[in-house]
């Protein structure tokens, strides 16, 4: 953390990530963006949440500082402390401050695992003011148009302790993630799995079948990712039941008979 | 006996007949060197098999090796006869295959088997679920068929010894029902006439001289569109298919060059085919096949190809060439479909004037409504026409998506009323059904809606004698947005323990999950975790130290918060649940609740969670009851079990005056969480005219008192139609479905996990 300053170039993305519209998302960010809005993605894993976001941060321009949120992290974690240095006392920028400065952009993944009282700390920046007060160093930052705040979270299934307060979600421009359309998910598997279109075929179905047991006790089907991940181990030549084994049936259940009915299903494409 | 004996013992046995000799030494050869008494044994089959077939004969003897088996086990002559019996039904070949069998043969007669259903379910059920994308049950029966809404599986298959073989077996046979299924072999297309529930199918046969060979015929070339359709879709489970089918089905000509099960079907059909026909009317037939084949084709193409096919051969022939009906085919249950199709229709239909009358009810009151309308069913099927609601398609402000075609307004007296995505999707279903949305669904909704306007019953027959103690609560009225005052009164009534073997049962059925839940639930209890940033503790919180010497430095105050504190037990959580013992839990949803009930109490013993649990039902607003099952003091012992298994349907379901008990309880209690969990399957409901709307607004309002009391109220439901009033009195995100009842027990800990880490 001690040096982020001097490295704020490295979160440029300068390669444009791959990332396939699934509607109009692209078109409302970048509007968000203009008008100064902050972003709230929700939706399942895997589902493109981080991706679109570099994408965006490609598209803009602008680096891309993520965060991933946890309970421990604290509101100096993210807008900076004083560390000590040669027995002084040195200011140290926090990714969110930085982020501010630099007129970049920050993402906040998987908010609501912060803390509430940390959570509050993007409030003056997530509405109409877009400033950042930081409190030890008794100075205010207001935002430069360049900057964005965006934050995400998975609305699936959530403990009644973590949930978004109503104050913190009505900040924001919400777009909703879901996974992609099958041609579009076909698509997006094979290019980051590396597999030919009939495989990719394969596993989108393979997953649309993973989705349809939530009544069965599955609370979450395979994701994207999940399937990009099967498919680039098939890519370095792991038979493809051994691959859905371990990138798809494995990662998705403890349950036995899930497990087996899973494993049927693959048997059954391939 | 030598060769030469053997041969002279043939003769003898088979007179007057005159075989080839040759061809008697050739098939006696494997015999010749055997002991006397097997010898014997062999030749005693010899005058019971050549009368039906010389060649069956001579099969019987050169395949002795394989037959040696069941001299040895004796069950050879009851053997013979099962091939005497597939000989004639399948030919040589059917025979060849009942010799292919016998190992499976043997180990049946042992009493040994293969697969039943119930050990398979496990696994096929949600194989299905997943394969459909929705629920299809599948249910033990006699015979494979289905009816288009579930999948009957024969209880055990006598096929064959090997467990995966039969696995496999019923694997195909339920991904094939599925396909039948997803392709509408059996469909009834929307507006066909169900008054004379006659199946069209039906009318189709009949249109044949001999109608079981027309359904044969029908039913064979959709097989061939299904298998294609497999073919392609489940390559792995048809490449598996294609190797193990040979040792069931008699005919197919393993020798061909087949690619795929459908060439080998069809390939058994050409064989069988060829020494019939001329040339021309192969062709012919392959056109028909090929054309059934195309991913364009549905079900009216093999109607098509039926009626082509039928009159270019005699009758006797086509039963020849269609041989036995294939395992996994299934029996096409005609009068079970149009059963099928009647009984979602009638739940379609009260789903969607349920939705609906909730919907009207939500409205200003500008609608009006005559409760006359109410007639249910009209006198005699209207003609379309006449019955169709007016409905708006699409969506108006965007004609140019032309894909949201859902229904998405109905007009009612000249208004248009705007339809949630879920009475949306359930018109959709019924338009899907019947071709339209008939319009005495709306006028009833709307008659029921015009009911439920009314005032609640003030006068309800007073019921006062037994109620102990009775408790008074306010009842909301959101139509004067104000409280009945002293409206309800809830009396506390005990349960009868009852000694069954229900726990025990429960316990021995559910043995694994609870172990597992216990586990992971005293692993939510022991959860350790460090805080940070305290003014004492075990260690010394080096960042906030590092912090504040830096803060010091740079002048500001230091802060003194700089340990990390251990905390153990930081679960200080109160859960009440209230349980809905209505009338409509009777059967499986009842027991259901009381087997989660007792994987929950199991689980819970591993926690310091305290926890009660209540009942509730009543009738009226003066006899509401609520049941104590367990106190929030009381430990959970074999009172409290025979108790849960004491619970059972009663009468209705006024929520909020239970609700507002829960809440009155929980005014005694210390806690940093509160928890109401409530457990139902419907909405808010009593005989008086506490229904729609009103029920829904009381029910809101006493869960908006628990919440500003710091309760977290959160319900399961096993209704699925629950949408559009759930989020309504819950808050989003507030609730959830069950969708199969059977996963409540062990879903019920699960949410209760979730909800509290
Ligand atoms: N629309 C898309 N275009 C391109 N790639 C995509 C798209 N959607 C998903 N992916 C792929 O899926 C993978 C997972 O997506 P990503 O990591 O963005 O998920 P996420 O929504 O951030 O998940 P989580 O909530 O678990 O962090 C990506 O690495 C990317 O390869
Ligand atoms: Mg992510």
């Amino acid at each position: 953390m001690a040096d982020k300053n001097t490295k704020i170039e490295e979160h440029i993305i300068v390669d444009e990530p791959y990332y396939l519209q699934t509607a109009e998302e692209v078109n409302v960010a970048m509007a968000a963006y203009t008008i100064g809005a902050p972003l709230l993605l929700k939706g399942p894993t895997g589902c493109g949440k981080t991706r679109f976001m570099q994408y965006l941060a490609w598209k803009l321009q602008r680096p891309l500082i993520t965060v991933s949120c946890h309970d421990d992290l604290s509101t100096s974690d993210l807008v900076g402390r004083y560390l000590i240095r040669g027995g002084e006392a040195v200011w140290n920028d926090g990714p969110l401050t930085l982020a501010v400065r630099k007129g970049a952009i920050c993402y906040l993944d998987e908010i609501v695992e912060a803390r509430k009282d940390t959570t509050v700390v993007i409030h003056p920046l997530a509405d109409d003011r877009r400033e950042l007060p930081v409190e030890k160093k008794g100075e205010l930052i207001m935002a430069p148009p360049e900057f964005m705040l965006a934050v995400s979270y998975n609305p699936g299934y959530q403990s009644v302790l973590k949930d978004l307060k109503t104050s913190t979600r009505q900040r924001f421009i919400a777009l909703s993630f879901d996974y992609p359309s099958i041609e579009q998910e076909v698509k997006i598997v094979q290019k980051e799995g590396n597999v030919d279109i009939e495989l990719a075929g394969s596993l989108v179905k393979l997953a649309h079948m993973t989705r349809g047991l939530k009544d069965s006790g599955l609370v979450e089907g395979a994701s994207t990712r999940l399937l990009i991940q099967a498919g680039q181990l098939v890519a370095q030549g792991i038979p493809i039941h051994l691959a859905c084994r371990v990138a798809i049936v494995e990662p998705l259940t403890d349950d036995h008979e899930l497990m087996s009915a899973l494993d049927e299903m693959v048997s059954s494409l391939w | 006996m030598q060769i030469t004996t053997l041969i002279k013992q043939f003769f003898a046995l088979v007179e007057p007949s005159l075989p080839n000799e040759w061809e008697v030494e050739d098939s006696l050869l494997p015999l010749a060197n055997q002991q006397e008494r097997i010898q014997n044994i062999i030749l005693a089959q010899v005058p019971v098999i050549w009368p039906v077939s010389n060649a069956l004969c001579f099969t019987f003897l050169t395949r002795f090796e394989e037959i040696l088996p069941l001299v040895e086990s004796g069950f050879l002559a009851e053997w013979v006869k099962e091939l005497l019996d597939h000989y004639e039904k399948g030919g040589l070949q059917a025979a060849q295959s009942c010799i292919s069998r016998i190992p499976y043969f043997i180990s049946h007669l042992q009493g040994k088997r293969g697969l039943n259903f119930e050990e398979a379910k496990g696994r096929l059920q949600p194989y299905i679920n997943g394969l459909a994308g929705r629920e299809i049950l599948l249910l033990p029966a006699e015979n494979l068929y289905t009816n288009t809404s579930a999948i009957f599986v024969p209880q055990e298959l006598r096929l064959c010894a090997d467990r995966e073989q039969c696995f496999l077996l019923y694997k195909f046979m339920v991904s094939f029902q599925w396909a039948s299924i997803k392709l509408k072999t059996l469909a009834i297309k929307e507006s066909s006439d169900l008054a004379f529930a006659t199946h069209p199918l039906d009318t189709f046969f009949a249109s044949f001289r001999d109608n079981i060979l027309g359904s044969r015929l029908y039913h064979f070339c959709e097989t061939i569109r299904i298998t294609h359709f497999l073919d392609q879709e489940l390559p792995g489970l048809m490449r598996q298919v294609k190797t193990l089918l040979p040792a069931f089905l008699p005919d197919l000509n393993t020798r061909a060059e087949c690619s795929t099960v459908t060439e080998l079907l069809q390939n058994m059909f050409f064989v069988r085919l060829e020494h019939n026909v001329s040339s021309k009317t192969i062709a012919l037939v392959k056109q028909w096949l090929s054309t059934c084949k195309e991913n364009t084709a549905d079900f009216t193409v093999s109607k098509k190809a039926a009626k082509a096919i039928y009159p270019l051969f005699k009758e006797e022939t086509l039963y020849q060439l269609l041989g036995m009906p294939l395992f996994f085919q299934g029996e096409l249950r005609l009068d079970a479909v149009v059963a099928a199709v009647l009984e979602k229709r009638k739940q379609d239909k009260k789903h969607f004037l349920d939705a609906f009358s909730t919907l009207l009810l939500q409205l200003p009151d500008t609608v009006t409504f005559s409760s006359e309308n109410a007639s249910d069913e009209p006198q005699s099927p209207p003609s379309h026409s006449a019955d169709q609601a007016r409905i708006v398609i699409g969506n108006k402000n965007n004609e140019n998506q032309p894909h949201l075609s859902e229904p998405v307004y109905i007009q009612i007296n000249n208004q248009e009323i705007k339809l949630t995505d879920e009475l949306a999707s359930l018109a959709q279903d019924i338009i899907d059904d019947l071709g339209y949305l008939p319009e005495h669904y709306v006028s009833s909704a709307a008659g029921q809606a015009g009911q439920s306007r009314g005032a609640p019953d003030l006068y309800p027959a007073a019921q006062g004698a037994g109620i102990i103690a009775p408790v008074v609560y306010d009842e909301w009225d959101y139509r004067r947005k104000g409280f009945r005052k002293n409206w309800c009164v809830v009396v506390e009534k005990q349960i009868e323990p009852v000694q069954s073997t229900f726990i025990a049962d429960t316990l021995k059925k559910y043995r694994g999950q609870i172990a597992r839940l216990r586990y992971q639930f005293e692993v939510m209890q022991t959860s350790e975790h460090f805080i940070r940033r305290q003014r004492d503790g075990d260690d010394i919180d080096f960042d906030a130290l590092v912090e504040s010497l830096a803060d010091a430095l740079a002048g500001y105050p230091p802060s003194d918060r700089l340990f990390i504190r251990l905390l153990r037990d930081q679960r200080d959580i109160a859960v009440l649940f209230l349980v809905d013992m209505s009338n409509s839990t009777a059967g499986w949803v009842g027991k259901s609740i009381k087997e989660a009930l007792v994987l929950l109490s199991e689980a819970m013993e591993m926690l310091d969670d305290r926890y009660g649990i209540y009942g509730f039902s009543g009738m009226r607003r003066l006899r509401c009851e609520i049941f104590p099952i367990k106190t929030i003091e009381e430990q959970y012992d074999t009172t409290v079990q025979q108790k849960i298994t004491g619970i059972g349907p009663r009468e209705y379901t006024r929520m909020a005056p239970a609700i507002r008990h829960m809440n009155a309880l929980f005014a005694d209690i210390e806690a940093k969480l509160k928890l109401l969990i409530i457990l139902s399957d419907g909405k808010p409901e009593d005989y008086d005219d506490y229904k729609g709307k009103y029920a829904i607004e009381d029910t809101r309002q006493a869960l908006l008192e628990a919440k500003s009391q710091g309760v977290h109220p959160f319900c399961i439901t096993i209704d699925r139609h629950a949408q559009t009033y759930m989020a309504h009195m819950y808050g989003p995100a507030n609730y959830i479905f069950v969708n199969d009842v059977v996963r409540l027990p062990s879903l019920v800990p699960e949410i209760y996990k979730v909800l509290t880490t």
